[in-house]
């Protein structure tokens, strides 16, 4: 069995170790390719969002390199009604593609199911070593957010413009080079050290962003145009709150073990809507931005992919958030067709009104 | 030593703004051209313009603004590079000093920005939509023969204005060509076609933001009367609309370099025969990875002076050595 899966931010570091780790023969697609996405247009449902679109993208890839195995998973968000990893699946079979899928769904976790669904993959290899596969792609999931977000807090303060994108992108090219788990990891110790060697800026407070929203839009670069880095070199902190990380803690393990799970966000936007869920992360984008002023930011942008729809019903509760919180909130919608320039001058124009909010002291900090 | 002023340059997709402000902020002069797709010639004519009309102009400082402020930056060797939005509320506030809305519609952008003691605390751009801007306007009033200046005015002796739906271009288009098969009068369809817009543009920008006064009318659709009248109907204000508002953006480009080389810096300008040196501009695609950035090149005098458009910094940390 050869598996593909699709990419979504830095989930593909995550999936480089635990293929490693049990031994499982893998294709992995193009990082950020514009002619998958192009291909993928072509065939996918015309008005639908663009993470659709690059993850058939990435799978038609993976298969025409020699997949036969694809592997997906979804659930909690609901996107599509729950229909959205079936949707994958039709499309691709519509196209004459067969394969077979590996889908996950955590809706209903389910422990017997995980390993009936997966055992085929991972057939002769010790339960030892499942075992350890598994947690150290937990550990590098965690992990790899943490960096992530560390290139943010280091990438505005840094002295010298493009030090941290330097580092940023020497790891991104190891890891994508790297044979085995082990230099996966040890590149990320690397990366982590050199991160924190860079000369900052002493006694300078950076704006503080919070980036909520779609999780895909709001993790792949692909589909921000590279938000993070954007607002970094622009000097603004960003602080992203979708990530595999927060998303395996708060959904995925909190489904097993409701105490891990941060709920406060849902609670907050509980205030707003009458609901513990309209589909998506709708509930989380609300939340985490009527908390935000709490935290010290000093506005948040809120991103996320033409026609989706959780989304646009948390984008009706924003008006009311901004006027309570005294918080300035602005939305982002993306899709194949954005235009860098407006995203650019939109991006531009949110900082200079949040350093001019900040001289006059319009946030009380 | 000429007369010290400073330049606010703003090249839109429609037209070309350019102003010359003195230290006392007073406009000496402006400049309003059509881009017709070639930015940087009409820059360098609007430059030499410029240059003709106050020859003792000396240049302290220079701001762009526009979707083609880098380029245009590049070109002149500006000072400041500012966006459009910053820019317009900056000219806004100087000239209106307690001004609280500021409502502007260009060639292809359409914006709001609430000012609250003189502090820009929100702001709305059109997302995915061109209905209601410049351009769309330009188009209609082509394919009705009417010049565009004449085009408010023409909504203006309307007796009953017509529903048009403004909610997206294509759709307006093909609803006003019903209208007109029907029989309705140009002016009517005018007129319907305006108020559609401010509907449009107040359901989509200005959804759930306060509209206080005094609030500005600006940018070039400002000079449609049709849409001003629709617009004082519509919020039941009275609109105040700048007599600069063509080039709004290009003075608050100028105030902002002002501010900038205030601080002592010495301008970046090449001055106005340098900045009529022949330009090319060009564009590649990389295809050292997947991502395909398009890469824009400008060349001067056979020499690449900058490149940008790249994500991973590999041409446009290149030309900074050339």
């Amino acid at each position: 069995m050869k598996v593909t899966f699709p990419h979504m931010g830095n989930i593909y570091v995550t999936a480089k170790v635990i293929f490693d780790r049990l031994d499982i023969d893998y294709v992995m697609p193009t990082l950020r390719n514009r002619d998958a996405l192009e291909k993928a247009s072509a065939i996918a449902p015309e008005s639908i969002c663009l993470p659709f679109k690059i993850i058939l993208g990435n799978l038609m890839e993976g298969l025409d390199n020699g997949a036969d195995t694809v592997m997906f998973g979804g659930g909690h968000g609901r996107c599509r009604l729950s229909y959205f990893g079936d949707l994958i699946k039709e499309t691709l079979e519509a196209q004459g593609y067969s394969f077979h899928y590996l889908f996950l769904d955590f809706n209903h976790f389910d422990f017997k199911e995980f390993t009936e669904t997966f055992s085929p993959l991972v057939q002769g290899v010790g339960k030892i070593q499942i075992t350890r596969g598994l947690l150290e792609g937990l550990h590098t999931a965690f992990a790899v957010d943490h960096l992530y977000s560390l290139s943010c807090r280091i990438r505005c303060r840094e002295v010298h413009r493009g030090d941290t994108d330097a580092v940023m992108q020497r790891f991104e090219k190891a890891i994508l080079c790297a044979q085995n788990a082990g230099l996966i990891l040890a590149e990320m110790r690397e990366a982590k050290r050199d991160l924190r060697a860079i000369p900052l800026k002493k006694d300078f407070k950076p704006l503080r962003v919070m980036l909520v929203g779609e999780i895909f839009s709001a993790c792949e670069p692909f589909v921000n145009l590279e938000i993070e880095r954007k607002l970094g070199n622009m000097g603004v902190d960003v602080y992203n709150m979708l990530g595999i990380g927060s998303w395996i803690r708060n959904r995925f393990l909190g489904s097993v073990f409701p105490f891990i799970a941060r709920d406060d966000p849902i609670k907050a936007a509980q205030h707003f809507f009458g609901t513990d869920d309209f589909g998506g992360l709708g509930m989380d984008t609300v939340g985490n931005s009527s908390l935000a002023r709490k935290q010290g930011m000093d506005g948040v942008i809120q991103i996320y992919p033409m026609n989706c729809m959780p989304e646009i019903v948390a984008e009706t509760a924003m008006p009311f958030v901004q006027k309570e919180e005294k918080l300035p909130i602005m939305s982002l919608v993306v899709d194949e067709m954005t235009g860098e320039a407006g995203y650019v001058t939109r991006l531009e124009a949110f900082t200079d009104m949040l350093e001019m909010r900040r001289g006059a002291k319009v946030i009380s900090r | 030593m000429g007369m010290p002023c400073f330049l606010g340059i703003d090249v839109g997709s429609v037209s070309t703004d350019l102003v010359l402000m003195d230290e006392q902020g007073k406009l000496l002069t402006s400049l309003y051209l059509r881009t017709r797709g070639k930015p940087v010639e009409t820059l360098q004519e609007g430059l030499h313009q410029l240059g003709e009309k106050i020859p003792d102009a000396t240049v302290r400082g220079v701001g762009t603004t526009g979707s083609a402020r880098q380029l245009a930056g590049i070109v002149v060797g500006a000072d400041v590079v500012k966006n459009e939005i910053t820019a317009h509320a900056t000219a806004a506030k100087s000239l209106v000093p307690d001004v609280q809305t500021v409502l502007e519609i260009g060639g292809q952008d359409s914006k709001i920005i609430l000012i609250r003691n003189g502090v820009v605390v929100d702001f709305a751009m059109n997302t995915v939509c061109a209905a209601g801007t410049g351009s769309f306007l330009d188009r209609q009033a082509e394919r009705l023969q009417i010049p565009i200046s004449e085009f408010g005015k023409c909504a203006l002796r309307a007796k009953s204005p017509t529903r048009i739906a403004g909610r997206c271009a294509v759709f307006a288009e093909s609803d006003m060509i019903h209208k007109q098969q029907a029989g309705h009068s140009i002016e009517d369809i005018v007129a319907g076609l305006c108020e559609a817009l401010v509907r449009n543009y107040l359901a989509n920008l200005a959804k759930g933001k306060e509209i206080l006064g005094p609030v500005l009318f600006q940018g070039g659709v400002a000079a449609n009367a049709g849409m001003a009248a629709a617009f004082r109907r519509e919020l039941g204000m009275e609109l105040v609309i700048p007599e600069q508002f063509g080039v709004m953006g290009a003075l608050g480009a100028a105030i902002l370099a002002q501010r900038r080389v205030s601080k002592g810096l010495p301008t970046k300008f090449v001055g106005f025969a340098g900045a009529s040196s022949p330009c090319k501009t060009g564009g590649f695609i990389c295809a050292g990875c997947s991502n395909r950035c398009e890469v824009t090149e400008v060349q001067r005098d056979g020499v690449i002076s900058a490149r940008f458009g790249d994500r991973c910094g590999k041409w446009s940390t290149r030309s900074e050595a050339v």
